[in-house]
């Protein structure tokens, strides 16, 4: 869709929030990607979002006078329970720790980038591990790896029968310091090869 | 760094190659040796169980 056309932002009906477009051109592509799957036109929006809004998944769909866009998730997230990745953090040395059930919110900036997570385990739990990308819109095909202290694998995971985002689950074998880490399947990397990785315990 | 992440990704596709072409000694090499498989309707399960099951035929991605 030529988002440079486009009127208006249409949430489904009964939903707190409301988009504004504030101004539309041309994007650049990211290396590796085709620019008809990831598209070469962007939106600014303001959106506007009532104070008693859900979290939860809300749709929108983009109106232009060449038609109605498929319809494109919009993630709301409680206050607090989102974090940055931040690099450096492409090796176990440097694993950024994270805690049980937040959102961290990443990208695989570039070409062959390896995103590495840290935290601390107790023998016998389970847990899931959690990568939102290809379903969002992101263009990353990731893989999630699970390590113990001695970078011996755990767990691994590529696609589910459903979609390319990876979802793991685990048994935790004994207390200590556990990583995970999250690639490209294919070694690309850009800066719309978002992710949303999501850890908690079953 | 590079170095770093180059050895992850090598690690990772080891282990996805080795998984896709059931080169069992291989996973078995590269998996902890305290890892526990959750696999849906089966009980938790550990290397040795895995390793005494392996058949050439295994297909590890099921396995997640």
């Amino acid at each position: 869709m030529n988002l440079t056309n486009a009127t208006e932002i249409h949430f489904a009906d009964g939903s707190n929030i409301s988009a504004k477009i504030k101004s539309s051109g041309k994007a650049d592509v990211p290396k590796d990607q085709d620019a008809k799957k990831s598209g070469d036109t962007q939106l600014e929006l303001e959106l506007t979002v009532a104070d008693n809004t859900p979290p939860g998944t809300n749709t929108f769909t983009v109106i232009s006078p060449d038609g109605q866009s498929p319809p494109h998730p919009l993630i709301i997230i409680p206050p607090g329970s989102l974090i940055s990745e931040k690099e450096p953090n492409g090796s176990f040395r440097q694993a950024q720790t994270i805690p049980f059930g937040k959102t961290i919110q990443g990208v695989i900036g570039e070409s062959k980038d390896v995103d590495v997570f840290r935290f601390d385990g107790k023998a016998g739990a389970e847990i899931v591990a959690e990568v939102f990308a290809c379903r969002y819109g992101s263009p990353l095909d990731s893989i999630l790896t699970l390590y113990d202290d001695k970078a011996h694998i755990i767990a691994t995971s590529d696609d589910t029968d459903t979609s390319t985002d990876p979802l793991l689950r685990a048994k935790l074998p004994s207390d200590g310091p556990y990583f995970l880490s999250l690639i490209d399947a294919h070694d690309h990397g850009s800066a719309v090869s978002v992710y949303q990785l999501v850890i908690r315990a079953e | 760094m590079q170095k770093d992440e180059e050895a992850i990704r090598n690690l990772v596709n080891r282990w996805m190659v080795a998984s896709k072409n059931a080169d069992i000694s291989t996973v078995l090499s590269l998996m902890a040796d305290h890892a526990i498989f959750m696999v849906p309707v089966l009980e938790p399960f550990g290397k040795q169980a895995f390793a005494a099951n392996a058949a050439p035929a295994t297909n590890l991605k099921s396995a997640d």
